[in-house]
């Protein structure tokens, strides 16, 4: 009779992304999304679907992961929840990171908006403005003229 | 053919998100490099500008053109070679501050370094921090150079700014010209680094600063006597460093004073800072390095600090008996105090001992045998007689029942414990589960090196008598980047079945009866071993074979950082780094 004691009571949750893929939750990961959280305080029946109208579930899958990760309070050390983070950045492309940027914010998880802002500086952080141009696509519509101009602004910005 | 379309790569996503999302992006760069996206596209033109946080400390051109004014030499070259560029690139850094200031509507973070400073300078660093007191910035880290004997005096605006929360302020005076209100509310947090103030003016800091927590002093002009009272009821911290004892007299006196530190980092002297906080009766972290402290002082602390948890005591010559009675202390860390003889304590909460120092003191111990989270004991100066292998092995005996125990020595003969030695005392170390030997001598010094590369058998021999039931060892050079790990694996006691009596009046299985495995961990891999290997191997009294395993084992734990952390039982000093840490310890050792 033991062992049915153990088994932790806490609530599940049910989330609905913006093109209609459920996820169960644990209520503890969910809640780490101040969004949610809210939400969940002004629900009548807290089993109906939550919508996080503007994720895909694509996306929302990955944010529960990291919630997943972050809700646990195993044996992980704080050096190994780092390490863990940093795979789980790197391991997304521009266009991943671009929606979980969206939906962390929306959602309201800093400690992911924290990750990914911070994964995003790290990949601007010593590059030229021509190589930043070229890892994000940005499309340089200044003349040349114009950009000299900016340049000549803000000389001790520019200079190496 | 169709094309195929890469939906993922090609879109510019970066430049679509909303701007605050692009300010907290680019917060974490330097603004120099906020600035430079200023030139990716129109879109980008003035998202810098929007940036609550600043951060100039690190954003000069070019960095062989960041002159400190403390390295004249470097100065006089740098302006031959480089002069009028140099001029040039502050200018239109201080005109593009000039604009900078206009744009800005509201800061929450500011850092400024000025790199030069003249009176003619002054009114436009005035008019720069006036702006940003005027965005209610909240924390505020100032540094600006002196010049030709130059000072700038800190405005008024800065110390009669509301929204302040934390402020730094370095190199520069402050007057009485440099207050305009009677509260900062809302200060917690202060530092003062190189700044010029005298008596006065620090008293009416402390007057105006009601709910400070936190004050670090690093170095200061023109003031004796620090002195503080119930002006600033909230405060629980007090951190000075100081290169040159400017300061005479610390004397605190304060209910809230949780921590206080005071390290002098400059050369000894024969002058002393006299401080006194033994009127804070809630105190509960001391730290004093380099003060002038004998046995009465001490025991007068201790009486007068009875909740106090955390002590640590380092380059205190005067201290030569000390005797420690203390319900409440958790930690105790004595470190190269050269005169000490002998350490008598009575603390029945200690959590941690670490004892760092040329010679083997004697240490006594009331109450039941110390059974500690950790200890570290380090002795430099090894005399290698028969007499002070045998107080070194009285001394770590004391930690018999601690599971995690470091040695530090100068070098490897100061930890092969003679046999006769060995056989007039027990294994002192019998509990010790997790055993840590670092030797400090470097490898340029010592031909020794190799030979810890090749750890020599009969240090691992004696190793493995002063903590025989150790279930890893770790043997370390960090200086030379060595650090081998060796992992334990015995056989289970049976129960009831009879200790194998080595040692007589200890009840354990000792090593020789009981090992199975060996596994070796060293990060380079590139040593031999075999002798090691072999004297595993044939080391069971019984007969029986020990597997020995080499691996190549993980990047280094740089355990001395820990154990630095341990020493100074607070977090390393901010104004050090762990690296200056360990040149102070390196230079005492």
């Amino acid at each position: 009779m033991a062992s049915t004691s153990t088994s932790t009571l806490s609530r599940k949750l049910i989330l609905k992304s913006s093109d209609g893929e459920k996820f169960e939750v644990d209520e503890n990961v969910a809640m780490q999304s101040q969004t949610i959280k809210h939400m969940i305080e002004d629900l009548d029946d807290i089993n109906s679907p939550i919508p996080v109208s503007i994720v895909t579930g694509t996306i929302l899958s990955k944010v529960i992961e990291y919630c997943k990760k972050h809700a646990t309070e195993d044996s992980d050390s704080d050096e190994q929840l780092k390490q863990w983070d940093k795979e789980y950045a790197n391991n997304m492309d521009l266009n991943t990171l671009y929606y979980l940027l969206l939906a962390a914010n929306y959602m309201e998880i800093k400690g992911l908006l924290e990750l990914i802002t911070q994964c995003v500086a790290d990949m601007i952080k010593g590059k030229s403005p021509e190589e930043i141009r070229a890892h994000f696509n940005i499309k340089n519509d200044f003349t040349p003229q114009e950009e000299a101009n900016i340049r000549n602004e803000n000389p001790w910005a520019f200079e190496n | 053919m169709e094309k195929k379309i890469d939906l993922g790569m090609s879109y510019d996503r970066i430049t679509d998100l909303p701007e605050p999302l692009k300010h907290h992006i680019l917060s974490f760069l330097p603004t120099k490099y906020a600035v430079q996206t200023s030139i990716l596209s129109s879109s980008w033109r003035m998202v810098w500008a929007g940036l609550r946080t600043l951060d100039f400390s690190d954003t000069y051109p070019n960095k062989s053109l960041i002159v400190e004014e403390s390295s004249c030499y470097h100065r006089d070259i740098a302006l031959k070679t480089n002069g009028e560029t140099i001029v040039r690139m502050r200018e239109d850094f201080y005109n593009f501050l000039d604009r900078a200031f206009g744009l800005v509507m509201e800061l929450e973070e500011l850092k400024l370094y000025v790199p030069n400073f003249g009176p003619e300078l002054g009114y436009r660093v005035d008019h720069w921090l006036a702006c940003a007191v005027g965005c209610s910035v909240k924390y505020l880290k100032f540094k600006i150079a002196k010049w030709e004997g130059f000072r700038y005096i800190l405005p008024g605006c800065v110390l009669g700014a509301n929204s302040i929360v934390k402020l730094e302020l370095n190199n520069c005076e402050l007057n009485l010209s440099s207050f305009m209100c009677t509260q900062l509310p809302s200060l917690r947090e202060l530092w003062f680094d190189d700044v010029f103030l005298d008596e006065v003016v620090m008293k009416i800091i402390f007057g105006i600063c009601i709910n400070l927590e936190s004050f670090y002093l690093r170095n200061c002009r023109g003031l004796t006597r620090l002195e503080i009272s119930n002006l600033t009821p909230k405060l629980q911290m007090v951190d000075v460093v100081l290169q040159e004892v400017d300061l005479e007299v610390i004397k605190i006196s304060l209910p809230s004073l949780l921590d206080f530190s005071y390290w002098y980092d400059g050369c000894l002297s024969q002058q002393f800072c006299e401080i006194d906080v033994s009127g804070c009766k809630n105190l509960e972290s001391l730290y004093l390095n380099c003060v002038q402290l004998d046995d009465h002082d001490l025991s007068f602390y201790l009486e007068n600090l009875p909740v106090l948890k955390q002590l640590c005591l380092t380059n205190c010559p005067y201290l030569e008996y000390v005797e420690i009675s203390s319900e409440r202390l958790a930690h105790l860390a004595i470190d190269s105090c050269r005169g000490l003889v002998k350490v008598k304590i009575h603390t029945p909460n200690l959590k941690s001992f670490t004892y760092w120092g040329e010679n083997v003191i004697s240490l006594v111990s009331k109450g039941p045998a110390l059974k500690l989270e950790y200890a570290i004991v380090g002795v430099t100066g090894g005399f290698q007689t028969e007499k002070w292998y045998l107080g070194l092995v009285k001394l770590i005996a004391k930690f018999s029942h601690t599971e995690d125990f470091s040695l530090r020595l100068a070098t490897i003969q100061d930890a092969v414990i003679p046999e006769n030695v060995r056989l007039k005392s027990l294994p002192p170390l019998y509990g010790v589960k997790e055993m840590m030997v670092e030797i400090r001598v470097s490898a340029i010094h010592d031909y020794n090196f190799t030979r810890l590369k090749h750890t020599p058998v009969d240090l691992v021999k004696c190793l493995m008598w002063l903590a025989p039931c150790s279930e890893t060892l770790r043997i370390c050079n960090f200086d030379d980047g060595i650090e081998k790990l060796f992992k334990f694996t015995y056989e289970k006691p049976l129960k009831g079945k009879k200790k194998c009596g080595c040692w007589n009046s200890l009840a354990i299985n000792c090593w020789r009866h009981s090992l199975t495995n060996v596994s070796l961990e060293y990060e380079k891999g590139d040593e031999d071993d075999t002798q090691l290997a072999e004297f595993f191997r044939n080391a069971r009294i019984d007969g029986k074979m020990v597997d020995f395993v080499k691996t190549t084992g993980p990047e280094m734990k740089y355990r001395w950082i820990q154990s630095l952390k341990l020493l100074g039982l607070v977090e390393p000093k901010p104004a050090l780094s762990c690296e200056e840490l360990r040149l102070v310890h390196t230079v005492q050792f």
